[in-house]
């Protein structure tokens, strides 16, 4: 579904990636974990299209077309769903408008009728009580005053809403308390199916206790070091990167 | 980038089509001559069978113009305009004025449909009364039964110079003099209609109030002349919106409205102002130059202005509340939107001059393409103004490289226990916002409108909920071909 | 352009110039005739809305005599500049300066009239180079002495600091005795790439004197400019600052605070040019106005086409201490370009209530509440001046605005 091959990139003129390879089949789920600074949000601001982020070399694959051609729009359209480490904050814009608006630019992609005010509202309700996401977040400016752990549920309410066939969860973990990390976990493992694909980009191996990966992948200075199943993680935890990048150094 | 940009090109390209008020009517009008005389006057004044007086106060300010030379103070960049070279009075053909929609042109009618204001709908489901007004004359208003019985005059002011002369002699030009500027002076000597509202002492209005302005014939400027008088202890909403057809020239609109409240007397005036802007390449055009001004005569009286001004090719305009009364509060909440070439130079002023008078003034300026955009305002503690207190809040957006955002305003205080609070930023549209939104499959254009509605919200909210809807798709649509 | 009929105030200047235009050095007619056509600004003309020079047009001033006896009282013991009466005095200076020799400076380009008067009529000023790090203020005392032909002192002055160079340059405005004078001053300043200046004016004229003072700025790259101005003397005062910035990344910070009373009229106005990328500017004004007086505040900050990425920040507050106080302000932004940060805030009335009320509920008597209160307001432009004598000199003037009972 996925094919990374040789991804080079850089912000401002400073390489970042240095030849990413990773592949990632429907139905997976792939970790990619690497200390500060490695390039792990870098390479989810490359796969959703972020201007600023310039694509030196290599090329990436979706369903076997160019993703890297597309707007970020059409990439969403497709299919590629980002979780942002810091979700924006959109004075004025109210959350329940912004979901709807999305929604239905997707659906229009697709062709399929746009969803009216009654269907739109059964659906976020649905989805938003198994988040704990109340209607009162829902009647708030999007992101606006929302706490860490609010900002990370509105996020997955988005994922679940807009269904999309490859989610990157990028730092999703990061500003959550135990409680809050088991919610997000249980709406992400809700949505593991046999045809969307999942990469989980973070630092620490707790994430993984809840979401366990079908594969690993170690980044540390612009490039996979060490790939391997979801106990890679573990070993991680116990032996911290300094320990794995010097094996592979 | 680049289909995106290809598709922009075709959408700037297109730009002539997105103001689908655009269209004329072809309907047979009444001129008077071409040009501005004194005779001119006369005529304006004699085809409205109007009393001695008022002829005399369109000749004294007519006279006065004369002695007057047009301002250059707003930052705007002005081609002349030729004051001869235009009509100052054109009217459908009509035998007499209608006595109801069943006599009106069936022409006039379709346009009003076309311009989403179907006049028979509006009398049969929506319960606001609408007074529109074609070129120079007031050709239909709506409910004006249903609001006689509550005591309310709802009607075209050249009506109420026949019919109430007592209070259009007290009110008119009690609030804008003829003397008060080159436009408001001009609109004395030639004003052909407008509206007229009185709400007597102690009735809520019923019902919303509303007019729809549209320039239709060629060369002809438009003159109206509004005038609403609150009676203690009344409220009334009034609406505004315009368009024009799509013209090579420009076309003038000078129009006057005077407000006064008084004794705790509410008014709330909202204008959606879409003339049309030009083209793309700044041809053509409104040129719209108008003096809105209220003021709080009585104690605890209120005057509320909301504007969204998306439309005409130069905006000047000024809403503007004297708050006399004690405890009067005056309020403007504004959005401007300029795109391609326009310029609009818009604000307010709120002088104090009431003890423990309020003011609030919210402005949000988006200027985008190659337009020019500027906050002007003032205001101003006199020294009876104890205890007095304003806030006001200026804030503009910038899209694209080439606009500009400009904001000058003027605060004067001789109390010291008046309180003045001001606060303005400029700033761009957000990279991040429009990336999440473009990243959860939001088109550029959409995610634009969508992020620009949210920065007006304050505005939006202000304005009667049919017309919340309407300016908020206006803003999109003002706001298409600006990114790419 | 001649006008019809000379404008109030023209005349006398214009005898007055020809009497001692043969002792000026350089060419001065055309400087003189570019004031004369159009005379003291009055509040018709948009940038002196606030601040007629009628009433200054119809008194006569004399120019001022050089070689005056002048006991010039002094901060400190560290490096000085002094000027009596607009000339440049060796004799009590201790820095060595070049003089200044005639206009064809930054504020000839400038359509100031008495900008134009002081190009046409200056007889002299210092000329200060700046090339290395300097780590002593450098004291500057511009003295005039009053007297019965009510004096105009016109000095044009220049500050340059050279690419590594960096000073504090202190100027210090005194009137010697009292008496009516006019002071119609222009400091140029330039700060080259890489340079920085902190410019701190102390304006403590007689209370007859009129002080007008033009301050054309301009920053290169990554130039630096701290200029914080305290205004306390003078019957009317404006400060008058245009920095143009074309370097990229600078830094200007405009700074001011301001006590009057009586019937005293202080104007600070100031206009910044962004004119290139990534600059960034400050400004901060705070005043007390007491009595009938009369505070004026304009800011205007440009950011022209391209000169992206440009942080620019006003803030003007004022305190109303009496009823018959004023204030007027008018701080505008003009912006050109998309991707900036650009703000202004005005506020203006009396001393918060609440705060007063805290105060006094703790024990302490309504007056010292109120004079703590204005302290404190301030004393934010104070923060940065270390302890010593100016900052003793500035505190000095505050206790004394506050003990006159503004």
């Amino acid at each position: 579904m996925l094919e990374i091959r040789d991804l080079h990139a850089s912000v401002e003129g400073q390489a970042i990636l240095n030849g990413v390879d990773l592949s990632v089949g429907p139905g997976e789920v792939h970790a990619v974990m690497g200390p500060n600074g490695s390039g792990k949000s870098t390479l989810s601001y490359v796969l959703s299209g972020r201007e600023g982020y310039a694509v030196d070399r290599g090329e990436v694959l979706y369903d076997g077309r160019d993703l890297l051609e597309l707007e970020p729009e059409e990439r969403a359209a497709a299919g590629l769903f980002l979780a942002f480490q810091y979700p924006v904050e959109i004075p004025g814009v109210g959350t329940m408008t912004f979901l709807r608006t999305a929604l239905n630019a997707l659906r229009r992609g697709r062709g399929e009728d746009e969803l009216d005010a009654m269907q739109f509202l059964r659906v976020v309700r649905q989805k938003a009580r198994a988040l704990g996401i109340g209607d009162d977040m829902l009647k708030r400016a999007l992101n606006v005053g929302f706490s860490g752990g609010e900002k990370k549920r509105n996020e997955m309410l988005q994922l679940a809403i807009l269904e999309p066939r490859l989610a990157i969860l990028d730092e999703t973990d990061s500003g959550l308390d135990i409680d809050a990390l088991k919610v997000v976990a249980e709406g992400v493992n809700a949505l593991r199916s046999p045809d969307r694909a999942m990469l989980i980009i973070t630092h620490y191996q707790r994430l993984l206790d809840h979401i366990v990966p079908d594969r690993v992948h170690v980044l540390a200075k612009g490039r996979i070091l060490r790939s391997g199943g979801s106990e890679l993680a573990l070993e991680l935890e116990e032996k911290g990167y300094g320990e794995i990048m010097g094996e592979a150094a | 980038m680049s289909r995106v940009a290809a598709e922009t090109v075709e959408q700037v390209r297109s730009l002539g089509d997105r103001y689908k008020y655009g269209f004329v009517t072809d309907i047979e009008s009444e001129q008077a001559p071409k040009g501005l005389n004194e005779d001119i006057v006369r005529f304006i004044s004699a085809i409205k069978d109007e009393p001695e007086w008022l002829l005399e106060w369109r000749l004294e300010a007519f006279r006065h113009w004369q002695t007057m030379t047009e301002p250059n103070w707003a930052k705007l960049g002005i081609p002349m305009i030729d004051y001869q070279d235009a009509y100052y009075y054109s009217a459908p053909k009509q035998k007499e004025g209608p006595k109801s929609l069943d006599e009106v042109d069936p022409e006039l009618l379709a346009t009003y449909d076309k311009l989403g204001i179907p006049l028979r709908e509006q009398e049969m489901l929506a319960g606001v009364a609408v007074d529109a007004v074609f070129d120079s004359v007031s050709v239909a208003t709506t409910f004006k039964a249903k609001l006689e019985e509550h005591g309310v005059i709802f009607c075209p002011i050249s009506e109420a110079v026949q019919n109430h002369p007592e209070l259009v002699r007290k009110y008119l030009g009690s609030v804008v003099p003829y003397t008060d500027n080159f436009f408001a002076t001009l609109n004395s000597a030639v004003f052909t209609d407008g509206s007229f509202v009185f709400v007597p002492k102690g009735v809520r209005c019923p019902m919303e109030l509303s007019t729809y302005f549209r320039i239709n014939a060629a060369n002809t400027g438009q003159f109206e002349r509004t005038l609403i008088i609150a009676e203690d202890s009344s409220y009334v909403s009034y609406l505004e919106g315009c368009t024009a057809p799509m013209r090579d020239e420009h076309q003038l609109h000078a129009a006057v409205v005077e407000l006064v409240a008084l004794d705790d007397a509410e008014i709330k005036y909202s204008t959606v102002q879409n003339w049309y802007p030009g083209d793309e390449n700044g041809v053509g055009g409104i040129f719209n130059f108008v003096t809105k001004r209220g003021a709080c005569i009585g104690a605890r009286s209120k005057i509320s202005w909301t504007q969204v001004e998306t439309g005409s090719a130069i905006t000047w305009k000024y809403p503007s509340c004297m708050l006399h009364g004690a405890d009067s509060v005056g309020e403007f909440y504004s959005i401007a939107i300029t795109n391609n070439y326009q310029q609009a130079d818009t604000g307010t002023k709120m002088v104090h001059m009431g003890p423990r008078s309020r003011s609030r003034v919210i402005s949000k300026g988006i200027s985008a393409g190659r337009a020019s955009n500027a906050y002007r305002g003032l205001v101003k503690m006199l020294p009876g103004a104890a205890s007095a207190r304003n806030y006001t809040q200026c804030d503009s957006l910038l899209i694209g490289s080439k606009c500009g955002a400009h904001t000058f305003p003027y605060i004067e205080s001789q109390n010291r226990s008046a309180r003045v609070e001001h606060e303005a930023t400029t700033s761009k549209i957000d990279d991040d916002q429009l990336f999440y939104c473009r990243q959860r499959g939001i088109g550029e254009e959409e995610a634009v409108a969508l992020i620009v509605n949210g920065f007006c919200r304050e505005v939006l909210q202000q304005l009667p909920m049919e017309f919340a809807v309407e300016a908020q798709k206006l803003v999109g649509i003002s706001l298409e071909g600006s990114v790419g | 352009m001649t006008p019809q009929v000379a404008l109030p105030g023209v005349e006398a200047y214009r005898e007055a110039f020809e009497s001692i235009r043969a002792s000026l050095p350089g060419e001065r007619g055309a400087a003189f005739e570019a004031f004369a056509a159009r005379g003291f600004p009055t509040n018709r003309v948009e940038a002196w809305k606030y601040t007629s020079l009628r009433p200054l047009a119809r008194q006569r001033f004399q120019p001022a005599a050089p070689d005056m006896e002048a006991a010039v009282p002094f901060l400190g013991d560290g490096p000085r500049i002094v000027l009596v009466n607009g000339f440049l005095r060796e004799d009590l200076s201790t820095v060595s300066v070049e003089r200044w020799t005639g206009p064809d400076g930054m504020a000839e380009a400038d359509g100031e009239p008495l900008v134009a008067l002081n190009a046409a009529m200056a007889g002299d000023g210092y000329a200060l180079t700046v090339g290395e790090v300097r780590d002593e203020p450098i004291e500057i005392v511009h003295a005039t002495v009053p007297g019965p032909a009510g004096p105009v002192a016109q000095s044009r002055n220049r500050i340059t600091v050279e690419p590594g160079g960096a000073a504090h340059v202190i100027e210090r405005h005194v009137g010697l005795g009292s008496g009516a004078y006019f002071v119609n001053g222009v400091t140029e300043i330039e700060v080259r790439d890489g340079g920085r200046l902190r410019h701190t004016k102390l304006q403590d004229e007689g209370a007859d004197a009129h002080h007008l003072w033009f301050v054309p700025a301009r920053l290169g790259r990554d130039a630096v400019l701290e200029s914080t101005v305290f205004t306390f003397g003078a019957r009317l005062s404006r400060n008058q600052i245009e920095a143009d910035i074309p370097g990229e990344g600078a830094e200007l910070s405009l700074r001011g605070a301001y006590a009057v009373s009586g019937r005293q009229l202080a104007d600070h106005t100031s206009r910044i040019e962004h004119r290139a990328p990534g600059a960034t500017s400050r400004q901060v004004y705070k005043g007390a106005i007491g009595g009938q007086a009369r505070g004026v505040f304009q800011g205007h900050i440009v950011v022209a086409e391209g000169a992206q990425k440009t942080d620019g920040h006003q803030l003007n507050r004022a305190l109303l201490l009496s009823g018959r106080a004023e204030i007027d302000a008018k701080p505008v932004l003009e912006i050109y370009a998309d991707d900036v940060q650009c703000s202004h805030g005005a506020t203006a009335g009396d001393i918060d209530a609440d705060a007063l009320f805290y105060l006094r509920s703790r024990g302490i008597p309504a007056d010292a509440a109120r004079g703590l209160l204005v302290r404190a307001f301030l004393s934010e432009i104070l923060e940065d001046t270390p302890e010593g004598a100016l900052r003793t000199a500035v505190e000095e003037r505050i206790d004394g605005f506050l003990e006159a009972g503004a």
